[in-house]
């Protein structure tokens, strides 16, 4: 029943307050973050608040009956303490800030990560909250990932929250709730909020076809090497996306990592990836081809161009250029913006 | 029923399980004598079960284990108490299945449904008991209880337990206002919505209507409170407080019983004579069907009917403690009596105390007067080695004559039933008169307490010149007993008297003191709190200008003000910290007020170390103690060190920017 793997993706990272050097790098204009007021906090109560009702209900008609004093006293208290707590749970979310950090781009069928920053700004203690996405029109899906944390005063916590990102294309999980039960757990107040969060995802890769023969780049500017050439130059350790074939298996067997071996070769040469070079498929296939292609080729330090119908990226090399393709291929043709 | 994904994660930890096992613990002690011993012991082990469970990690008992037990267990409530429902049963069967559901709690539902058992068992306490200390017990489990729900809605380690305890105070204090005017303002409707079980009401207390040797002298043991009177005026003297109940016209020679006289409605009659009384008494449940009243009383409480021979009378028995206003004329004379009356207070019973009749009927023959026939009488008391004592030696045979010629050491109900006696035989019509006589003030509260063992017995005997007249045999053996009281006859067996101590001197004063204080405490809670009904909230709503009657104003009156609490509850929250301030960025935030003076303000979105980088800039004389302040506070703060605050707190206060 409540066998939920906990592992899975329900850890608040970063845990630690926020280092006392002000906004992080790269969060920019979402250093201030979109500020929770009390107009934007909703609260119902919860099952258990519907049940511990009916059982004051009972003990009022009870205290009635028996004309008996302190049960008045007493139901009257638990009525005002249930009231005092919805205040308090609303009070408990309310001048929290929430922003979202940078978000690093995914494969298709990836866990995409998403980073909300918790800012926890004054001298009050925030106790019992959760975060999720908000899938959906109701309370969530069943395997919604949740989030629970807490966050000292005067402090800032970054949560992790996670969905599968099933198609390529810039991926928008929605918005954000962010609950609490506190103080009694017989009311939940709650908000969702739209703090833009977004995240790239490039095309799952896939495909066994093989890359391209290397071409000389440009006849006039032919290296001096042989082409085809491909020299082991070295060792790294796997990244996603990397090619499996390219996986140094013994040394997996040895319990080394996983390392992933390097290729220097060609370096005057350069593979163009075509488009039309695909054999079959439809178009995601293509591009799934094409971005295993992509990938074993930054793997190997290849320089390679890429081309697509309306795109071309010139031949080059290196992180960036692997990303500058991967972009366009996660958006080609208006990818569906989720 | 489908999970919540967000109370998934959900457990029944240790720490919840013991908070909650320890509450429903609290609730169950004090109906300890109440319930059966087997109840009790099951409770204790299933819980001790539950408690090794979470420690040691003893597995629970199965599901089907469970249900056995708890089909066994309900079966042996039912064959104890023959019902499930009603007050013990009630009782009982809440213990059990706060036993069961501890065996089986693992998610949160169970948590809260456990949680609602206990506030019930709470509230079973107080149909036993209402007192102060009740009260103020089952208050602190309340606490308790609170503190364990926000156990159940925060994350493990997020709140220490001392912590969790002072915000459910603070919670319930927020909580009392509304509490008070839901209590005041909440519509109270008169008797019970349904019928209540017959085991509702506790065992019937004081007097009854029926009067044989033993009786009043056994209520003579009790301190409870009778009833409390606060006079408008001055007390009367205590030798005029005669508090008249049952009225008693019929013996069958042993004992004394209403009789038809004093059933009778017709109407009353006296003549007002002297200064009235006038007085509020508040008078404890007693399950019985009248009130008491000064003699001799002329006003009618609300609901109560007074009978021909004074006695105020109920429809339904007293079972909520009552307060009404009364005005009586201790002056007064009952000065008619009808011949049916006359015969009925002269009937004695056939062939019953030989020498008591023979002794009046020597008193009849040397006087004429009926007055000089009872002086003769009370003279007979006065001179006889008669004794005033709460353990008489048995009476076996003729309970007036073995008393009057033998025995001669009884209680108040000895000496009236044959005063009585010898009257009637004599041929002067008497009765006897149930009720207390005197009572202590209490100069806290300014008022009368009356006590049980107060109650007292004595007789009226019909004079043609005078109508009836009150006379207290007991007081012609026993003075003492009507000038000062009780007290002062035989002393209370409680306090330091009880331990041998005499009762004077300055730990006699103290006691005394002491006991006042309670009583006055007492009687504020039983007129504020216990004693809050439909009458008084008549009486309090008349005084705001409010129609009690006018339910539909009332709600939305007390809806108003709910809600009008709770916004300035709310605005009060919004301007205050909740929950422990942090000490470290207290004394931060003195140290930026002082900067802020000197004319460098922090920026909301800056940070301690960008602040400092700034304050240096602006002010580079300062930068020896801008920085080492500002070192510390990053080191306290976010590095978790565990340097001394003192270093801090005395850098900031000799930081002085210009």
């Amino acid at each position: 029943m409540d066998t939920w793997p906990s592992a899975l993706n329900c850890v608040a990272t970063v845990t630690r307050p926020e280092s006392p050097r002000a906004p992080p790098a790269g969060a920019e204009g979402a250093s201030a973050g979109f500020l929770l007021r009390f107009r934007r906090i909703y609260i119902l109560p919860t099952r258990q608040g519907m049940g511990f009702a009916g059982a004051v209900s009972v003990m009022l008609l009870g205290a009635i009956n028996y004309g008996n004093a302190l049960g008045y006293v007493l139901s009257f208290m638990l009525v005002g303490a249930s009231l005092v707590s919805m205040l308090h749970a609303v009070r408990n979310l309310a001048g929290l800030r929430l922003a979202n950090d940078d978000h690093a781009p995914v494969f298709a069928g990836d866990m995409a990560r998403f980073v909300l920053r918790v800012d926890n700004r004054g001298q009050r203690q925030r106790f019992g909250l959760l975060a999720r996405l908000a899938s959906g029109q109701g309370r969530g899906r069943e395997n919604d990932p949740v989030v629970h944390f807490g966050l000292a005063a005067d402090s800032v916590k970054r949560i992790e929250l996670q969905a599968i990102a099933s198609r390529r294309g810039w991926y928008s999980p929605g918005r954000v709730v962010i609950a609490t039960r506190f103080p009694f757990g017989l009311f939940r107040a709650w908000s969702r909020i739209e703090i833009g969060l977004r995240c790239l995802v490039y095309p799952q890769p896939a495909g066994e076809q093989a890359p391209p023969e290397y071409q000389p780049e440009d006849p006039g500017e032919q290296g001096t090497r042989g082409k085809g050439e491909d020299d082991f130059s070295g060792l790294r350790d796997y990244q996603q996306g990397d090619s499996a074939r390219r996986v140094h298996w013994k040394a997996v067997a040895r319990g080394q990592g996983v390392p992933v071996k390097i290729f220097s070769g060609g370096a005057a040469g350069v593979t163009v990836l075509r488009w039309q070079d695909v054999t079959g498929g439809d178009t995601e296939t293509r591009l799934s081809q094409l971005c295993r292609w992509i990938l074993d080729c930054h793997a190997q330090g290849l320089r390679f161009r890429l081309c697509l119908p309306g795109v071309d990226i010139p031949a080059d090399s290196g992180e960036m250029h692997r990303r500058r393709c991967l972009e366009a291929l996660a958006l080609y043709e208006n990818a569906p913006d989720r | 029923m489908r999970a919540d994904p967000e109370t998934r994660h959900w457990t029944m930890t240790p720490e919840r399980t013991l908070w909650i096992t320890g509450c429903l613990a609290l609730v169950v002690v004090p109906h300890g004598l109440r319930i059966p011993a087997w109840v009790l012991a099951s409770f204790a082990a299933l819980a001790g079960w539950r408690v090794a469970n979470a420690m040691r990690g003893v597995p629970l008992p199965s599901k089907w284990l469970v249900i056995v037990l708890s089909a066994t267990m309900l079966t042996a409530v039912y064959a104890a108490y023959g019902t499930l429902f009603g007050r013990d049963a009630g009782v009982a069967l809440l213990v059990v299945l706060a036993g069961m559901k501890l065996m089986e709690s693992r998610r949160l539902r169970d948590a809260y449904v456990l949680s609602a058992l206990g506030y019930f068992l709470v509230i079973t306490n107080f149909l036993y008991s209402q007192s102060i200390l009740t009260g103020v017990t089952m208050l602190a489990v309340v606490l308790i209880m609170t503190a364990t729900l926000i156990a159940f809605s925060t994350d493990s380690g997020e709140l220490a337990p001392r912590a969790r305890l002072r915000m459910a105070a603070g919670m319930l204090i927020q909580a009392a206002p509304i509490m008070l005017v839901l209590f005041f303002l909440f519509p109270r409707l008169p008797g019970p919505l349904w019928g209540l079980p017959r085991d509702a009401h506790g065992a019937v207390s004081g007097l009854s209507e029926s009067m044989s040797p033993g009786r009043i002298s056994r209520l003579s043991l009790s301190d409870a409170v009778a009833f409390r009177v606060t006079f408008q005026g001055k007390a009367p003297a205590p030798n005029q407080l005669y508090w008249r109940g049952p009225v008693l016209w019929h013996t069958d020679g042993w004992e004394w019983t209403s009789g038809q006289p004093a059933r009778s409605w017709r109407a009353q009659y006296a003549e007002l004579r002297g200064e009235p009384v006038d007085y509020t008494i508040t008078i404890e449940p007693h399950q019985q069907f009248w009130l008491f009243a000064l003699e001799v009383p002329t006003t009618i409480p609300l609901g109560a009917q007074m009978t021909q021979d004074f006695q105020l009378r109920t429809p339904k028995p007293v079972r909520t403690r009552r307060r009404y206003r009364m005005r009586s004329y201790p002056q007064a004379r009952l000065s008619r009596a009808s011949m049916e009356e006359q015969s009925a207070a002269l009937a004695l019973p056939p062939g019953m105390h030989p020498k008591a009749r023979a002794l009046a009927a020597r008193w009849r023959e040397q006087l004429q007067d009926d007055n000089a026939v009872v002086a003769r009488a009370l003279a007979y008391f006065g001179q006889q080695p008669f004794v005033y004592t709460l353990t008489p030696p048995l009476l076996k045979n003729d309970p007036v004559d073995e008393f009057l010629f033998d025995t001669r050491s009884g209680f108040c109900e000895s000496y009236a039933s044959s005063f009585a006696v010898l009257m009637r035989a004599a041929g002067i019509p008497a009765r006897i008169v149930t009720g207390y006589q005197g009572g202590e003030l209490n100069p806290l509260g300014d008022y009368l307490i009356v006590r049980q063992r107060d109650a007292h017995a004595w007789t009226e005997v019909w004079l043609d010149d005078r109508g009836w007249v009150r006379v207290d045999p007991t007081g012609a053996v026993a003075p003492n007993r009507i000038q000062l009281g009780m007290d002062a006859a035989i002393p209370p067996v409680m306090g330091p008297a009880g331990l041998g101590l005499p009762s004077t001197g300055p730990l006699w004063e103290t006691w005394r003191r002491w006991r006042h204080g309670i009583d006055a405490l007492k009687s504020g809670w039983n007129d504020w709190v216990l004693g809050y009904g439909p009458r008084r909230q008549h009486e309090l709503l008349a005084l705001l200008g409010v129609d009690a009657g006018d339910l539909r104003a009332l709600f939305l009156s007390m809806l108003a003000i709910v809600v009008g609490m709770l916004g300035l509850l709310a605005l009060w929250l919004a301007r205050r910290r909740l929950g422990p301030a942090d000490p470290i960025a207290r004394i931060y935030r003195r140290f930026c007020a002082k900067l802020a003076r000197a004319g460098v303000t922090r920026r909301a979105s800056e940070g301690p170390l960008d602040f400092a980088a700034r304050v240096v800039a602006a002010r580079p004389q300062l930068r020896e103690p801008v920085e080492s302040i500002t070192g510390m506070y990053v080191a306290l703060r976010y590095a978790g060190g565990d340097m001394p605050m003192g270093k801090l707190k005395r850098a900031v206060r000799a930081f002085r920017p210009r």
